[in-house]
Order: structure tokens, then sequence, then C-alpha cells
């Protein structure tokens, strides 16, 4: 039975590790809601943000499906001109959505923060 | 009823927080209330007890691209508030049955929720509940396996999460799990065309408060709340329509097959019934059953009180065929299901290479031969007498009533399939596929008696060292009056 507090403890250890941390959050993939967020920007909008990206892996899900490709999704990451977006799924039906400011980052840090503390959510 | 508000582009749907008096239902939606930002509203409360109702609205997520708002409504859990609960349940698309889990608590819970599954069964589709066990930090909190096994005994569809109210722990999981089961009701009803479009009739506190106010406090019955059979959750799977992937046509077709794992998010359409299907999901993903392959070219796991199988030929080239295989079987479970065991779902899942394999989910059982040995353990004469009579009247009237059965769905009548606590099958069911027929048992009376309780009756007299007087008291009997097969037996035996 992990809290809402155990959640958001694993979000702020992965915020220690990643400069350039702008918000985290651990989102149900089948309605998009979150079960833990952490925000350092308050003109982030964490809730639509973290529901948008629940329909961008259900789209991928489905061209895999199409595609006839087996294998599951490990993580998606979206590069933009400012900030680097990832996208780490945690067993089937949850992932982790995390945003950095690109300036202060690069994708290894990113990936390599996610990938060190994402069990504990397991 | 969940509705679409086209104009704000939102999907509304209502979460309400059902429970025995003084189970924390208000603690909860505080604590949900504050883990989500937004504010909780309570008409009216006297010495901190909710008389109408608290409510939060929230928005968060999305569905077929449109945000989700949540109506989240909890009901005064006082005895003389009924019809007021009774009204807020009405209009719930899934509810979060808040249960207290201590020792002495926990049966009034499961009593509510007794209560509130007359209604939510009787919808169709039928309403979601997710079972929310508070107080997990009590001292005297039941261990889970227990409740697992009380929640198993009412409610054997629904699925549980463990909560502490007053420090949130669950809670959110809890809600977000309703919000999942609401969202199974919505496609359900798409499918069907029986969505609502439109503005809510109610959108603020102030107009559920007006829709009470005057209602009675009389005390409530659901018991008239029965499904219509011809409304059943068959149709919405029948109705569906998934996009469903052709294998590839290459030799990946013969690739090993990929071990099933639970999945709750499995596609709608490829699991009946659809709500429930999805909480039995939920409860067994936790367990990590792996299914094993067995000599006969069978999958089977088991564990935590379920039980998953699926016959070797129940693998299909590809999805299409799979469901209407998935149909079929559904429909035929749905014809017999007051012979069958309750909490028995059907899943059409992925099994590699564009192949898929259909599985039977359920739950265990006590069968009537472990009820029928526990009562013979070290029991007296007498006792071991009557266990037996019981047993065999048992058999007789499982016997009677699998017999309505049709040939493709035969149902064996032995001491391993019969439930010990009420005469349904409570076996893996191997139905034949469309067209096909399976050999029917036709043994019956004296007998399947002699078959399934001769050895038991050997056995006693060979291990026991009062032989004579079992024999004795099985002979003197009443109940072998009632029951020729048995005195037969007895007879043979003697």
């Amino acid at each position: 039975m992990a809290t809402e507090q155990e959640y958001i403890n694993v979000l702020e250890r992965i915020q220690g590790d990643t400069s350039g941390f702008i918000a985290i959050s651990l989102v149900d993939l089948e309605s998009g809601m979150t079960l833990a967020s952490k925000s350092v920007r308050s003109d982030f909008d964490l809730p639509a943000a973290s529901a948008y990206n629940s329909e961008l892996v259900k789209q991928k899900l489905k061209i895999m499906n199409t595609l006839g490709l087996t294998g599951s999704i490990e993580d998606m990451l979206i590069s933009l001109s400012t900030q680097i977006h990832l996208i780490k799924m945690i067993g089937s039906t949850s992932f982790l959505y995390l945003a950095v400011d690109r300036s202060q980052s690069n994708l290894a840090i990113v990936r390599s923060a996610v990938n060190r503390h994402s069990s504990d959510l397991s | 009823m969940p509705i679409i508000d086209e104009e704000r582009d939102m999907l509304v749907l209502r979460i309400v927080y059902d429970g025995a008096p003084l189970s924390g239902k208000t603690t909860t939606l505080r604590t949900l209330a504050e883990s989500l930002g937004v504010t909780t509203t309570t008409p009216e409360e006297r010495n901190g007890r909710t008389l109408y109702f608290d409510w939060v609205d929230y928005v968060g997520g999305l569905f077929d691209g449109r945000k989700i708002r949540c109506q989240i409504v909890s009901v005064p859990g006082q005895s003389e508030l009924a019809e007021r609960r009774r009204v807020i349940v009405e209009t719930a698309d899934a509810v979060v049955l808040v249960a207290d889990s201590r020792r002495g608590r926990i049966d009034e819970g499961m009593m509510a929720l007794g209560n509130l599954l007359t209604w939510c069964r009787g919808q169709s589709p039928p309403i979601g509940v997710v079972v929310q066990a508070n107080k997990r930090d009590a001292a005297d909190a039941l261990p889970v396996q227990a409740l697992r096994s009380q929640l198993g005994e009412v409610a054997p569809t629904s699925a549980m999460v463990e909560t502490v109210a007053t420090s949130g722990a669950g809670v959110r999981e809890a809600f977000v799990f309703a919000v999942r089961l609401a969202l199974d009701r919505v496609r359900s009803l798409t499918e069907r065309g029986l969505m609502e479009r439109g503005r809510p009739k109610v959108e603020r506190p102030a107009q559920l408060l007006d829709a009470l106010t005057g209602v009675s406090v009389a005390p409530v019955s659901w018991d008239d709340a029965v499904p219509d059979a011809s409304d059943s959750p068959l149709e919405s799977l029948l109705q569906a329509a998934p996009v469903v992937a052709e294998g590839p046509d290459d030799d990946s077709w013969e690739t090993a097959e990929r071990v099933f794992a639970p999945d709750p998010m499995m596609p709608g359409g490829f699991i009946w019934p659809p709500v429930d299907g999805r909480a039995m999901l939920h409860e067994v993903v936790k367990l990590d059953l792996v299914p094993e392959r067995t000599r006969g070219g069978d999958w089977w796991a088991s564990g935590g009180g379920w039980r998953f199988h699926s016959a070797a030929e129940w693998c299909f080239d590809d999805a299409r065929e799979g469901r209407a295989v998935l149909i079929d079987q559904a429909r035929l479970h749905a014809m017999h299901v007051a012979a069958l065991s309750v909490g028995r779902a059907l899943l059409l899942a992925e099994a590699g290479g564009g192949r898929h394999r259909l599985w039977q989910l359920m739950r265990v059982h006590a069968s009537l031969r472990e009820t029928l040995f526990e009562a013979l353990s070290a029991a007296p004469p007498r006792d071991c007498a009557q266990a037996l009579a019981s047993a065999a009247s048992h058999l007789l009237e499982a016997r009677r009533v699998f017999r309505r059965t049709e040939a493709r769905v035969p149902m064996p009548c032995t001491l391993w399939t019969v439930g010990g606590a009420r005469p349904v099958f409570v076996g893996v069911v191997r139905i034949a596929r469309e067209g096909g027929t399976r050999d029917i048992e036709e043994i019956d009376g004296e007998e399947l008696i002699a078959r399934e309780l001769g050895p038991v009756v050997r056995g006693l007299l060979r291990d026991r060292d009062d032989p004579e007087e079992v024999l004795g008291a099985l002979e003197h009997l009443g109940a072998c009056a009632h029951s020729p097969p048995l005195a037969a037996l007895i007879a043979a035996e003697g």
C-alpha cells in the first residue's frame, strides 16, 4: 500500500537528480489522472500535460497494435526546442511524466535519473 | 448517468462514496480534495456527522480527447437518512464503498456492500464498485487475506484498495480506479448509443441539496432492483467493435506463445463482463500469477483465491476469430449463470505473433470435498453420518441443477466440482467451440452417490477406530430415509 506521499518522495528523488527540473507526475494511463505530482513552475499546467500525454501513450499503443508489433513501450522521449519531456512506463497501467529545461540538462541525465528511481514506483 | 457536456467539451461523471456510518467517507473526501488541490463543500453537519452529502468538483484526466469532470459525492451514513443515500447512489457512475476494516466493524461494511450491490448489479451496464478497506493502520485491523476472503463471499467481482483515510494512503488510488470503472461504463454506453449529451442536471452542490430537500427519511431497500436479462453486459460485448490488428504474414506464427500476464488495461470488447471483469483483473494483477502449461497443453495458474485457465485449443490465429469465440462463450456463461459459481470473467489476451488466447478467470470457492472432509475430521460418529447425508443431498441437488445446462456446457457432478456452500459448479468450464459437443454425464441417484461417496465411506470405516459406531450412526440416521441412494450405499458398505 504505497501512499501518495511515498510516490511524491520518489518524484522528489528524481527531481534532486535532475538539473533544470520543471515538473513530474505519476499518471494513470486509462484516465489520464495524476496519482502524484510535483512542479516548480506555477505556469506549467501539469494535470493537463499529464492527461494529454496519456492520450499520446494510448495512441502509440494503438500504432504498435496496428503494426502487429509485439513487446511493450519502455519510454518515450520528446525533445522540444526549450524542454525535454520523458515518459517512462510504470507497469502497464501508469507512467511517469517528466519535463525539464533543455538548456540545463541533457537526455542522458534525464534518462539516468528516471531509471535510477522509477523501480521504486512499481 | 454520465453525460457529455458538449458546450464545455467535458465528460461529466459522478463518483459516489458510500459506506456504513463512521467508516470514514467524509475524511476520505476531505483528504482526497486536499490531494487534488480542490475544496470540499458540506451543506450541513450535526455533531460532525454528514446530514446531506459532501461534494468535491474536480476536473482532471482525459477521455477520448475530452476533459473529465468528476462530481465526487459522499452519502450520509446514518440509517435514518437512508433515503437520501439511495437518491445519491442511484446517480453514481462508479461507487467507492468505504468499509471500516477493523474486527467487529467489517461485518457492517460487508452488509452495506451487499445492499449496495443489489442496486449496482441491477443496472445496465452494471455500476462498478471499488471497496476501500479503510483504517488499515488500526491495531485490530483484519489481515488482508481475511478481508479478501470476506470480499470474495460478498462481492466476488469487486476490487479492493487498502487505505488510511487520515493519512491519505491509498485514497487517490481508490479514486482513480473508480474513475477507470466509470469510464468502462461510459465506453459501454457509447457503444450502445446510449450516451447522453447536454448539460448535467446537477452541476453545483446547491442543486443536489435542492433535489434532496423533502426526500423522506424512511428506510429503503433495493431488493427489487433485479437486472433485466435482455439488457445484460453481453450486449455491450456484442456491440463493441474494437480495432483489431491482423497478424503478420510470416513465420512468426510459429514462435513460442507469450506467457499471459493479467492486464487491467486490456481493451474494451476483450473482457466479459466489461466492468466487473476489469475489477476482477485489478484484484489478480497484484498476485503476480504466472500460468504454466500442463501436459495436456492447457494453461493454468492459481493463487490468492483466484484461478486462471485456458484450454489448449483456445488459441486463435487472429483477434477476430478469438472475439467470436469470446462472445459465444460469454453468451453461454450468461445463460447458465445460475448454475455457475460467482466471480467469473472471460478474457481474450494477446499471445504473441498476432495470436490471441481465451482465458477463464474465476474466484476459487470451497468444493464439497473440502467442506465434507473438514466435517469428517475427528468428528463424532453421528456428526460424520450427518455430514455424509448432507453431502449426498447436496450432490443430488447439484445434479438436478447441472442437468439443465445444455450439451455444450457439461458440468460434471463430483465432490471436486460442486460448491461446498451452494450446489453450483465451482470447476473450470470446458465448453466446446460452437458446433461441437462434449460428453454429457448421465449418471445420477445411487450410481452417482456410490461413485462420489463410496470411497469416502470406505476410507472412513477403514481409518477410524470406531467403524462400527460410524456405520451404526449411518444406518440409524433419519436422513437416510430421505436419501435412498445413500441408504443403498450404506447397505452395500455394511
